[in-house]
């Protein structure tokens, strides 16, 4: 949907590309000619401080065949100029503080990546340290199997994050101030609702939030304690409308819109205080406690306006919504962590959390509805009023007990059992005023439950060289509202790692069994849910020169997920919901110096998901396109996956030009491509040049 | 005044108010380590007479102290306010008189070389406990599998820090290098992030190579992000954003909320209820590759698992009812539908 002037971005980077590597070319002749063999040396110092600087710029081209909008939902790395992977840091190298002892710059992804980043790190020791991440990406998103290929977006977001810190009496009283931003704006399309119909829409979206922060820390009569107190304002400006008449997607029905405007403003605020607390007694006891409150609020008042016709016929002048909403949410959490030191090597540690809040939301609706007959006589007006109320009220208690023992320096051992108490309700109304005797509708829903779950782990050093943990959890997770997420549960993972002198293995197994029993009143039958999930993972680096790396690993995702539904199709049926993950994953790398003036990177990466293999399809992703629709062989069954494969190959070959400069020359590949919809494969080529500039470095 | 602007002038007030109380009271300087032989009480060795310094150290083990120098345990010693304490190598390995009259004698000085992770991260923690990141490591996953400090952090500097910078990837922001070292000096990691937290938790690569995913390797976003490895109250260690809320409204602030219909998952059970957050295949990072199958598996009459979720009153054998969030379309919660439309 939204038109790309790639050819005009794709010439004028070919042509920087050709001029890059030519201007490159000859530097390398040169450079053969007359060889610099002084190193650059490790002790480029200006004013005292130590300078070391890597700066890339490069320039990519970007060929896409196929669904470009894919590759751009996927990838997005665009034609043109970038920065990359570059860095400048500033140390200090004089016996005395000064008021910047450490300055380090890191940035990469500006300009033609899909996410940029920029890190700065100030510092002084004893005196302050400051940080800033700012962040940029951005978003495409535009899908012909998600929401009908009507959600679709094309927004830059903004991100910055400011925290400094300063010790006006050393480290252990400081001083932290800290701001955020988050901006987010750009097109999109999104979905309207009227008359049993639903319409996609144009939206500019535009979103804003800043944080600011201030707190101390410090140590008070022993303890260690901590003082926050945050606040964020937050707005939403997004605006929808029509660009021309809509017939929706229910093509069959007489509703159509010829206009449609909505401005939903919506402006909301957060504070939060958050108290800490840290001691440890006599060696003996580590006490630990927090306590935040939070309070966050919302304000609306959306106005939306239709013109068109409803499913009646009718003509609608204007069918005009005002509503208003308003919403407050305190939250209050509180922790505490003890751990006893029963001897050196054996201790307790107690964690009690504590969580709570309630949502108390309203709003306020009018709706003023004018309306003409097919035939074009006025009908009477119609004036909406409605008010509704909702209250979300949650606590939760966790606590967790457990033993750690180090039986011996290669070996230690724990076992712990957590509890959880939740409680969660729902309650509210809502209720027409417009006639007078009106009453209001009631609804009310309340759960609570209790969950235990066992906890037992390991740690073994068999050899100076291996080192291999194991911990598993046994029990019922506290998911009241969903049964995606597991009930009872048994969770293990185990990882191995073995370190030699050049080359490392490492391997992991990750096992999830969720089992999830349920039972419709409706249908009168006990039913339930079952995932199984099973990840292992292996991966080896292996460096046996310094002149050469190879690392390589293997991921297998495998995970089947059974869940009884019930269905309406047209009637009530009970089916069954499956969902499988075949996915294999390889990599390989390898990095090579032949000569002391090339060395090169290739790699290549495989993301092969195999899905539910040669089970029958009974619901392949069902898409309505026009009139269209996918037909359902067993519509009270819902069995999915999403085959895809998913590789990368690339290369990088860099030439050194001179002692500060490369060169670097690569390639790299995407091919993309889903076993049931080829719609959206994709296969990409993004060469690349560059040249890196070195400034400092030790000798290369 | 509602009640709402009370609650907040109160909450700001106290928070001045107290800065003040406790800035003014003059009493956290008295608890601060204020004198050497208050310092040397952490050390196994409290003899002020049993410290050399460091500069004695350097005659032998002048490669470890370069770069040592170099790090902010190394600038120590440039803080006038750690003048009159323990500085340098001494202030973890204690005490190297006796160590440099037994003419290097390892047995008399504290080395960590054969204690484990536990004891090692004591010592750390000595200087290092207290700040609300670190107070939970004595309870975090990591401490409980035997991952010390020194695991992760290099107390030294980094060795790696002057490795030369190797030909990487075009996509991917390279290692810990000489070249590159903002993120493997920060906080002094033995290599950078995420490479660090993959070398042990392999299995994330895969999930941050899928094609919806969250822009880790791509080194706009680091696992300290959005996890506290130090430990913490909650699940998978993950942060809090704006004081109480998930980790993942740091960044998407649409879903804050608090909305006047929630949809009741998004708040009392978390994101990762429906969402995949490293990486996933599907759309929007959801945990089904196809919407409707993910709502259905809650809003199926089932009795003991959904309050508010009724079933859907579509026909599911019409293709147009297939997509619940076209309809439903504020899924996350709405300030004006409580069907979720607008």
């Amino acid at each position: 949907m939204f038109d790309k002037n790639y050819n005009m971005t794709r010439i004028a980077c070919r042509i920087l590309f050709i001029a890059l590597g030519l201007i490159a070319v000859s530097g390398l002749t040169a450079n053969a000619q007359t060889p610099s063999s002084t190193p650059a040396g490790d002790d480029t110092t200006f004013d005292g401080y130590k300078v070391t600087s890597s700066i890339e710029i490069g320039i990519r081209s970007v060929d896409v065949n196929g669904s470009e909008n894919k590759y751009r939902s996927d990838l997005n790395y665009r034609n043109g100029v970038r920065l990359f992977d570059s860095s400048f840091s500033l140390d200090n190298t004089e016996g005395r503080r000064r008021f910047v002892d450490k300055l380090i710059v890191n940035a990469s992804g500006w300009g033609a990546d899909r996410s940029g980043f920029a890190f700065i790190n100030a510092e002084s020791a004893g005196l302050y340290k400051f940080n800033g991440n700012f962040r940029r990406i951005s978003l495409f998103s535009d899908l012909n199997n998600h929401a009908l290929n009507q959600h679709t977006s094309n927004t830059n977001r903004d991100l910055g994050d400011l925290d400094l810190t300063v010790y006006p009496m050393g480290d252990k009283f400081r001083l932290n101030f800290g701001a955020s931003y988050n901006l987010q704006k750009g097109p999109g399309t999104w979905n309207a609702r009227a008359y049993r119909d639903d319409f996609e829409v144009s939206v500019n979206n535009k979103t804003n939030a800043k944080d600011f922060r201030v707190g101390i820390e410090g140590n008070l009569l022993g303890f260690n304690l901590g003082l926050t107190q945050g606040y964020r304002a937050f707005n939403e400006r997004s605006s929808y409308f029509l660009d021309g008449a809509s017939i929706g997607n229910n093509q069959v029905d007489t509703t159509t819109y010829s206009s449609f405007l909505r401005q939903f403003p919506i402006d909301g605020s957060s504070y939060f205080t958050m108290f800490n607390a840290q001691r440890t007694f006599a060696k003996r006891v580590d006490f630990t406690a927090r306590v935040i409150y939070s309070l966050t609020t919302t304000k609306s008042s959306m106005i939306e306006e239709i013109m068109g016709r409803d499913n009646n016929n009718n003509y609608v002048d204007l069918d005009r919504f005002e509503i208003s909403g308003d919403t407050v949410r305190p939250q209050t959490r509180g922790d505490l962590g003890l751990t006893f030191f029963v001897t050196n090597n054996f201790k307790i540690s107690n964690t009690f959390s504590f969580d709570k809040f309630g949502i108390d939301g309203g709003e306020f609706l009018f709706e003023q509805l004018i309306r003409r007959n097919s035939a074009g006589n006025p009908l009477a007006t119609t004036l909406t009023r409605s008010t509704a109320y909702r209250v979300t009220d949650f606590r939760r208690y966790v606590n967790t007990i457990e033993g750690d023992y180090q039986i011996r320096d290669w070996v230690g051992i724990h076992l712990g059992y957590r509890y959880t108490s939740r409680r969660v309700e729902l309650f509210g109304y809502s209720q027409t005023l417009s006639s007078n005797n009106s009453t209001p509708s009631f609804l009310g829903e309340e759960e609570e439950n209790q969950t235990h779950t066992l906890i037992a782990g390991m740690k073994i050093k068999p050899a100076k060289f291996w080192v291999l943990f194991w911990d598993v959890e046994h029990g019922s997770a506290d998911n009241v509202f969903t049964r995606t997420e597991n009930y009872k549960f048994t969770n293990f993972r185990v990882r191995s790692r073995l370190t030699f002198d050049k080359v490392i293995f490492n391997f992991s197994g990750i096992s999830k069994d969720n089992t999830n029993p349920s039972r419709s009143d409706i249908l009168g039958v006990d039913f339930g849910a079952v995932i199984k999930s099973r990840i292992f993972a292996g991966n080896v680096d292996w460096n046996p020169i310094p002149e050469f790396a190879f690392s390589s690993g293997y991921t297998y995702t495998h995970q089947t997920s059974t869940a009884a539904i019930v269905i309406n199709a047209p009637s009530q049926r009970q089916g069954i919901s499956q969902f499988f993950v075949r996915d294999h994953y390889f990599f390989a790398d390898v990095t090579a110096r032949p000569h002391k003036r090339v060395s090169f990177y290739a790699s290549y990466r495989i993301n092969k998901d195999l899905g539910q293999g040669d089970r029958p399809l009974t619901d392949p992703y069902p898409v309505l396109i026009g009139n269209t629709t996918t037909p359902l062989l067993q519509p009270e069954n819902i069995i999915a996956s999403y085959p895809i494969d998913f590789r990368s190959p690339e290369f990088r070959v860099s030439f050194r030009l001179t002692k500060n400069v490369d060169w670097n020359v690569g390639y790299q590949y995407y091919d993309y491509s889903e076993k049931y919809q080829t719609l959206q494969d994709y296969r990409a080529h993004l060469p690349y040049t560059s040249l890196r500039i070195y400034f400092g470095s030790p000798d290369r | 005044m509602t009640s709402t602007k009370k609650v907040k002038i109160a909450l700001l007030g106290a928070f001045i108010l107290l800065t003040l109380v406790w800035a003014f009271s003059g009493t956290f300087s008295k608890a601060m380590l204020s004198n050497k032989a208050e310092a040397l009480s952490i050390l196994p060795s409290s003899n002020a007479d049993d410290f050399v310094g460091s500069e004695t150290c350097k005659a032998c083990h002048e490669d470890q102290f370069k770069v040592v120098a170099m790090t902010k345990h190394g600038r120590l010693s440039e803080d006038p306010k750690w003048k009159d304490k323990v500085q340098g190598c001494e202030s973890c390995h204690g005490g190297g008189k006796a160590h440099v009259e037994g003419g290097g004698d390892k047995t008399k000085i504290i080395s960590f070389a054969g204690k484990n992770s536990k004891e090692v991260s004591e010592t750390c923690l000595a200087c290092h406990a207290g700040r609300e990141s670190h107070n939970n490591f004595r309870r975090g996953e990591h401490w409980r599998n035997d991952v010390g400090c020194t695991d992760c952090h290099s107390p030294h500097g980094s060795e790696q820090h002057f490795v030369e910078a190797k030909t990487g990837s075009i996509t991917f922001p390279g290692e810990t290098t000489q070249e590159n070292p903002s993120i493997a000096t920060s906080f002094m990691l033995k290599r950078s992030q995420p490479d660090l937290c993959i070398s042990c938790h392999n299995e994330t690569e895969s999930q941050f190579t899928k094609p919806f995913h969250h822009k880790v390797l791509e080194g706009m976003m680091k696992c300290s992000d959005c996890h506290n490895p130090h430990g913490g109250f909650e699940t998978k260690q993950t942060k809090l954003a704006v004081g109480n809320d998930a980790v993942c409204i740091k960044c998407h602030t649409d879903k804050q909320g608090p909305f006047v219909f929630e949809h009741a998952p998004l708040k009392t059970e978390g994101c990762s209820a429906c969402h995949v957050p490293h990486g996933s295949n599907n759309p929007k990072l959801l945990k089904r590759s196809n919407v409707r199958q993910l709502c259905m598996e809650c809003h199926s009459l089932l009795s003991n698992a959904d309050p508010g979720a009724p079933q859907t009153p579509h026909n599911q054998s019409t293709g147009r009812y297939n997509n619940c969030t076209v309809c439903h379309a504020r899924i996350h919660g709405s300030n004006a539908s409580a069907a979720f439309f607008r």
